[in-house]
C-alpha cells in the first residue's frame, strides 16, 4: 500500500512537472512545428543530446 | 437458468480467462492512445511519434527485464553472457542501419563526443554507481515506471546530478580533451562497420568461451527478441528525431527547469547559458526530443507492468542501502554528463553511430562495474 502511494506520488509529480512547465514555458507555436521525421528533411536546430559538447 | 456441464465449463474457461485479460488490458491501451493523441495535439506529430517510440523502449525493457546493469553484473559475478550478448546484438543491428543512414543524410547526426579525461572518470564512476543503484539510465527509468521504490528514490538524485554535471562540464573538460572521433568519417562507412562488428563479434566469442553453465535469469529467446526491438526503436528515434536515443540530457533539462523556477539564473553558466540550452529551457518540456522519449519510456514500463498483470516485487533495503542508492543516483547523473552519456547515450548510441567515445565509455564503465559489484556486495545487497 505504501509502495502504491509512493508510485502515485511519483506520477503526480511528473504530471505536475509537465503541467507547470506548460504554464511557464514559451507557448508552443503549432504553425512552426518541424516535419514529422528528420530523415531526408532539412536539418532542424533545437535537438540536444548528452553526447553534445559545449558549443 | 441453465447451468454449464463440467465439460462445457472446462471448454469455456479459457475464453473467460482471455476475456478477463482483455478487459484488464483495455484501459491501459485506451490510456496510451489518449496520451499519444494529447502529446501529438499539444507538441506536434514529431513529438507524438517520439513519445510512441519511448513507450516502445519502456515496454520492451520492462517486458524481459532487459537490464544493461544486470547484464554486466551477471557476467562479472556468474559468467553468464546472456545480457551482454543481447546488448551487442542490439548495438550491432542499430549500427548496420544507422551508420549508413547518418552518412547519407545531413539531417541525421550521431552521438559523437570528445575524448576527454572527464569521459574516462565519468564512465568509471557511472559504471560503479549503476551497480549499487541497480540501474543505469534506461534501467532506472523503466524500473521507476514499474513502481520500483528503490529506483523512485534514485531518480530525483539522477535528475539533480545531470543538471549539476552539465553545469560543471567546462571545469571537467579543462582537465584535458581531444577532438571527437567519428569512425565512419575517419575510416569510411564500410571500414568502420566492419571494424566495429569484428570487435563486437570477438568480444561475444570471448564471452561465450568463458561462460559458465548456470541458470540464466533470461530464459528463452525473449531477451534477444527484445534486443531486436530495441534496435528498431533506436533507429526510429534516429530517423524521427535526427539524433540517436539519449536519456540523461533530458533529465538534466528537467533539473535546469526546476532550478530556473526556484530563481536560479543560468544565463552565465558555461553549459546552460548556451543559446541552444537557453532555448531548450524556455521551450515546453514536451517539445524536447529526449524528454518526450523519457516520459514515453516511463509510461511504457508502467503499461507493460499492468499489461502482464504482475506487480513490481517489494524492495527490502536497509537504511544504509537506501542512502547508498540515493547518493548513487546523484553520482549517476553527474558522471553521465561528464562522460557524454550513460549506457544509452554513450555506450548504445555512441558505438552504434560510430563514435570512438562509446568504446572508451564501455571500457571505463565496465572497469567501474567491476568495482561496483564488489561495493554492492559489501553494502549487503543480496542480488
Amino acid at each position: 500500500m505504501k509502495r502504491a502511494r509512493l508510485a502515485l506520488a511519483f506520477w503526480l509529480a511528473l504530471v505536475a512537472l509537465v503541467a507547470i512547465d506548460w504554464q511557464l514555458a514559451r507557448p508552443h507555436n503549432r504553425f512552426d512545428e518541424p516535419p514529422p521525421w528528420a530523415l531526408r528533411q532539412p536539418a532542424v536546430a533545437g535537438g540536444a543530446h548528452c553526447a553534445a559538447p559545449l558549443r | 437458468m441453465a447451468s454449464l456441464t463440467p465439460t462445457a465449463q472446462v471448454a469455456a474457461a479459457p475464453g473467460v480467462a482471455a476475456a478477463a485479460v482483455r478487459a484488464r488490458r483495455a484501459p491501459w491501451i485506451a490510456l496510451a492512445i489518449a496520451l499519444w493523441l494529447t502529446v501529438t495535439w499539444l507538441a506536434g506529430l514529431r513529438q507524438g511519434l517520439l513519445f510512441a517510440v519511448g513507450i516502445g523502449f519502456g515496454a520492451t525493457l520492462a517486458a524481459v527485464s532487459f537490464g544493461f546493469t544486470t547484464g554486466w553484473r551477471a557476467w562479472i559475478r556468474d559468467r553468464d553472457p546472456t545480457g551482454l550478448l543481447a546488448q551487442f546484438l542490439a548495438i550491432a543491428l542499430a549500427m548496420v542501419v544507422g551508420i549508413p543512414l547518418i552518412a547519407g543524410d545531413a539531417a541525421l547526426s550521431g552521438a559523437i563526443a570528445p575524448l576527454s579525461v572527464s569521459l574516462v572518470l565519468g564512465a568509471f564512476v557511472f559504471g560503479a554507481a549503476m551497480q549499487i543503484a541497480d540501474g543505469c539510465g534506461s534501467g532506472t527509468l523503466y524500473k521507476a515506471g514499474l513502481g520500483n521504490v528503490f529506483s523512485l528514490a534514485v531518480l530525483p538524485g539522477f535528475i539533480a546530478g545531470s543538471f549539476f554535471g552539465a553545469a560543471h562540464l567546462d571545469a571537467w573538460l579543462a582537465l584535458g580533451s581531444l577532438d571527437p572521433v567519428s569512425l565512419p568519417q575517419s575510416l569510411g562507412v564500410g571500414a568502420a562497420l566492419a571494424l566495429q562488428l569484428a570487435v563486437l563479434a570477438a568480444l561475444a566469442a570471448w564471452l561465450w568461451r568463458r561462460r559458465r553453465a548456470i541458470d540464466t535469469r533470461w530464459q528463452g529467446r525473449g531477451v534477444y527478441l527484445a534486443a531486436i526491438w530495441l534496435a528498431v526503436f533506436a533507429l526510429l528515434n534516429l530517423v524521427i528525431a535526427g539524433q540517436p536515443w539519449g536519456i540523461v540530457y533530458g533529465l538534466g533539462l528537467w533539473g535546469a527547469k526546476i532550478a530556473t523556477w526556484l530563481g536560479a539564473d543560468l544565463a552565465a553558466n558555461a553549459f546552460w547559458g548556451l543559446p541552444l540550452q537557453q532555448e531548450r529551457i524556455a521551450a515546453w518540456l514536451l517539445t524536447d526530443v529526449t524528454s518526450v522519449t523519457n516520459l514515453g519510456l516511463l509510461f511504457g514500463a508502467f503499461v507493460a507492468a499492468h499489461w502482464r498483470g504482475s506487480d513490481c516485487p517489494p524492495v527490502q533495503a536497509s537504511g544504509r542501502q537506501w542512502l547508498a542508492g540515493i547518493v548513487c543516483g546523484l553520482l549517476l547523473g553527474y558522471s553521465a554528463r561528464l562522460a557524454f552519456g550513460c549506457n544509452v547515450g554513450a555506450y548504445f548510441s555512441g558505438i552504434s553511430t560510430g563514435s570512438l567515445h562509446g568504446w572508451i565509455w564501455f571500457a571505463a564503465a565496465f572497469a567501474g562495474s567491476l568495482a561496483g559489484v564488489r561495493l554492492r556486495a559489501a553494502l549487503g545487497f543480496k542480488s
